[in-house]
């Protein structure tokens, strides 16, 4: 739940201070438009991260969240990051999430593409596998589709070639949370 | 030899078996002859028919003409008989309504209308269609001359009668009506029919004008009566003429006294004394008051007295230039009206200039200001035209003068028969002279007002004395030609076709103009109070945008987010601009 608010913004519907970048390359939620740039930059209270895959015969779920609970009217002037990891010491896997709007990034022929960059990522001590909103040159992966406010979005689940026979990436689904006016 | 001319057959009376002829004449009545013809009978028609003309002749010379008007049939013990009556020229004139050109627009829808002849039985006497006033003997000329040209059989003869009357207007006379309304004014005329001319010549004698004939007692009288009228004889004639003039709907009296003999006074007994109204002048007049004033433009009490929104900024912060005018008339026409027929040019005048001022709530530079007013050259006053004249009738020259000598000379009342073989001289027309008893008849000079001829007996009827029908035969008769006479109202009308007084007036087609405009203002600061608190106030000064010489703060779009939603918002805002 938040106040209503009226605040000027750039043309990406952020804070003018926010750096504006071009290079969209650095860009993993892009590219989105202006107005859904706006409404994550300032009213995403937390992101859920679900997902389910298998390698070599072994399932594994996942179910996490990351909160940010900065009122509107601050992210004048912080912005906001919705960042969370853990470890799950039974599968010896780290996994992490992260939406840094501090960086906005936007297409210089056409800044109506805004994007952000967005990371969700789970690996292995080993490196067998790795999972990633994008593959990994030299590995093998499969992959999965989501929609994500609107915009069709794959992940990655990466994996050794020479290690693991088999890998499933069963599900994904990445939900956000807003604040209400 | 006496003839008769009926249709187209001629022949003895005899021939026709005409009896007892009589010739009647009598002054402003109508010739009458009349005659019976034997052998008619109960069982036959008239010999003569109605409406037919008829015409007797003796030898050569034509004794009558005239249309045959009655045809009445006697029957008694002693036979059967028409008698037979035929009107001589003066029976037209008695037939005859009389009217008078008028002039009356042909088209009274055009802006300009021609006007053309209308002729109408509302006359008025004594007046031409020029609007010249005419003799009584050029009025008789004219009736005369209307009934020739419906077909009267008559000639105009003799008419000399000089004499100038009031405009007098009345309607629906005859001919004959007309011509003895204007003898009233001289009873001593009479009328003659000159039958042996080729058309009956009709003519109009005073008593000074006729030829004189004398009758001798001593042979052919049958009968005879006489009387000096003394009692008509008039020491004086005094006219009061009133006039009522107007002019813009007041009225005034003027009296004007016209008598005869000059020295008399009118309280004189047995004087007459009329009282004649006369149509006085009537004007209308437009008169017109305007004010003017300079056009100083470069006044500013000028400027703040034209521009009401100037009235509360102070005179000494208003500076004025760049004056322009579309007139280079002086004046300005701040009240009234001001019409073509004042001769004042006048121009409708656009001033302009730039006005630059400050005061508590605004400053204004080189604001255009412009004021449409009315120029003029003309001066403050007052401003008169006439617009329409009637002229007054003007008093008839020598009046008093003409009845005086109508009325004046003693009159002898009578008359005389004579009998003889034949009829022989033509009395009517003449005045007579008795001789053959006293002397003072010799020279009478009576005027002889009827003659009665039977043809067979030979024997004359001379009656002869001031003329009983036209009221001549006493004072209060003489009187009642002033007391039938009222002013003519129409006499301007009859020439113009415009009513008396009617004259257009024509409005100013200037007047003050009131209306100002202001031009693009360019305003250097506006502040806005609020009323209830004269703390709260906003003000725009361009001259705090200091660090920038050229900047204008304007309407821009912006990006905004509201409540999460990205929009756009117009924010007042100048281009950006480095320090």
């Amino acid at each position: 739940m938040a106040n209503e608010f009226l605040t000027r913004v750039s043309f990406a519907g952020v804070p003018h201070m926010l750096p504006h970048s071009s290079d969209t390359s650095q860009a993993t939620l892009y590219p989105i438009t202006s107005q859904d740039a706006c409404q994550l930059y300032w009213l995403l209270s937390s992101l859920d991260v679900s997902y389910a895959y298998s390698v070599n015969g072994s399932q594994i779920s996942r179910n996490f969240s990351a909160e940010s609970t900065m009122i509107p009217k601050n992210r004048l002037i912080v912005p906001p990051t919705l960042y969370t990891s853990g470890y799950d010491s039974a599968t010896q896997t780290s996994y992490a999430m992260n939406l840094y709007m501090g960086n906005v990034y936007f297409d210089a022929a056409d800044n109506s593409k805004i994007g952000f960059k967005l990371t969700v990522e789970e690996t292995d001590g080993f490196n067998l596998i790795n999972l990633r909103l994008n593959p990994i040159p030299g590995m093998g992966s499969v992959s999965r589709t989501f929609t994500f406010i609107g915009k069709t979005l794959t992940a990655y689940l990466n994996y050794n070639q020479s290690s693991v026979a088999s890998a499933e990436l069963a599900s994904f689904s990445l939900t956000p949370q807003f604040f209400t006016i | 030899m006496w003839t008769l001319k009926y249709n187209d057959s001629v022949g003895s009376l005899s021939s026709f078996g005409v009896a007892d002829l009589r010739r009647i004449r009598k002054n402003l009545l109508t010739d009458r002859v009349t005659f019976r013809v034997d052998g008619d009978s109960l069982l036959s028609l008239p010999t003569f028919t109605a409406n037919a003309p008829l015409e007797i002749f003796y030898g050569d010379s034509r004794w009558f003409a005239g249309i045959i008007t009655q045809t009445p049939l006697h029957c008694s013990p002693g036979g059967e008989e028409y008698t037979y009556e035929v009107s001589g020229g003066w029976w037209y004139l008695e037939n005859l309504i009389f009217q008078q050109a008028w002039k009356e627009p042909i088209d009274p829808t055009a802006s300009s209308p021609t006007l053309g002849d209308v002729y109408k039985s509302r006359v008025i006497l004594g007046q031409d269609l020029s609007s010249a006033r005419i003799t009584i003997g050029e009025q008789i000329a004219d009736v005369v001359s209307y009934a020739i040209s419906c077909g009267a059989n008559l000639a105009i003869g003799n008419i000399d009668i000089p004499v100038l009357i009031p405009f007098d207007e009345c309607k629906d006379l005859s001919c004959a009506d007309v011509i003895r309304r204007l003898l009233r004014w001289v009873p001593d005329t009479v009328y003659r029919i000159d039958y042996a001319s080729a058309v009956p010549e009709i003519s109009f004698l005073r008593r000074s004008q006729m030829a004189q004939v004398s009758v001798n007692l001593s042979t052919s009288v049958e009968e005879f009566s006489i009387q000096p009228r003394y009692d008509l004889q008039i020491p004086a004639v005094v006219l009061k003429f009133e006039i009522t003039n107007a002019t813009n709907g007041k009225t005034w009296k003027e009296s004007i006294a016209q008598k005869h003999p000059i020295d008399c006074t009118g309280t004189e007994l047995k004087a007459i004394v009329l009282t004649i109204n006369l149509e006085g002048s009537k004007a209308n007049y437009v008169i017109q008051n305007i004010v003017t004033e300079p056009i100083d433009t470069s006044s500013v009490s000028w400027w703040k007295a034209h521009v009401p929104s100037m009235g509360n900024i102070p005179s000494e912060s208003i500076s004025v230039g760049g004056v322009s005018r579309t007139s280079s008339l002086p004046n300005e026409l701040i009240s009234g009206n001001v019409a073509n027929w004042m001769d004042q040019t006048t121009q409708t005048d656009v001033v302009r200039c730039k006005i630059s001022y400050a005061d508590a709530s605004e400053a204004i530079v080189d604001r255009e200001v412009a004021v449409r007013i009315i120029a003029t050259d003309a001066t403050s006053g007052t401003y008169k035209k006439l617009t329409s004249l009637a002229t007054a009738e003007t008093v008839p020259e020598n009046l008093a003068e003409q009845i005086y000598a109508a009325v004046n000379p003693l009159q002898y009342d009578g008359y005389v028969v004579t009998v003889s073989s034949e009829i022989g001289e033509d009395y009517f027309g003449k005045v007579l002279n008795i001789s053959g008893a006293q002397p003072v008849w010799e020279t009478m000079g009576a005027v002889i007002q009827e003659v009665s001829e039977w043809v067979d007996s030979g024997k004359i009827l001379v009656k002869f004395g001031p003329a009983k029908h036209l009221g001549a035969a006493d004072l209060a008769e003489l009187t009642r030609s002033g007391r039938l006479l009222f002013e003519s109202r129409n006499y301007n009308e009859r020439i113009t076709a415009e009513a008396t007084g009617n004259g257009a007036v024509e409005q100013g087609i200037y007047s003050r103009v009131d209306n100002t405009s202001f031009g693009t203002g360019k305003y250097k600061m506006i502040k806005f109070v609020d009323p209830a608190n004269s703390g709260k106030s906003v003000q725009i000064d361009a001259s705090d945008m200091e660090t920038v010489v050229d900047a204008a703060v304007k309407f821009r779009e912006e990006d905004v987010c509201e409540s999460g939603i990205l929009k756009k918002r117009y924010s007042l805002a100048s281009e950006p601009y480095t320090t």
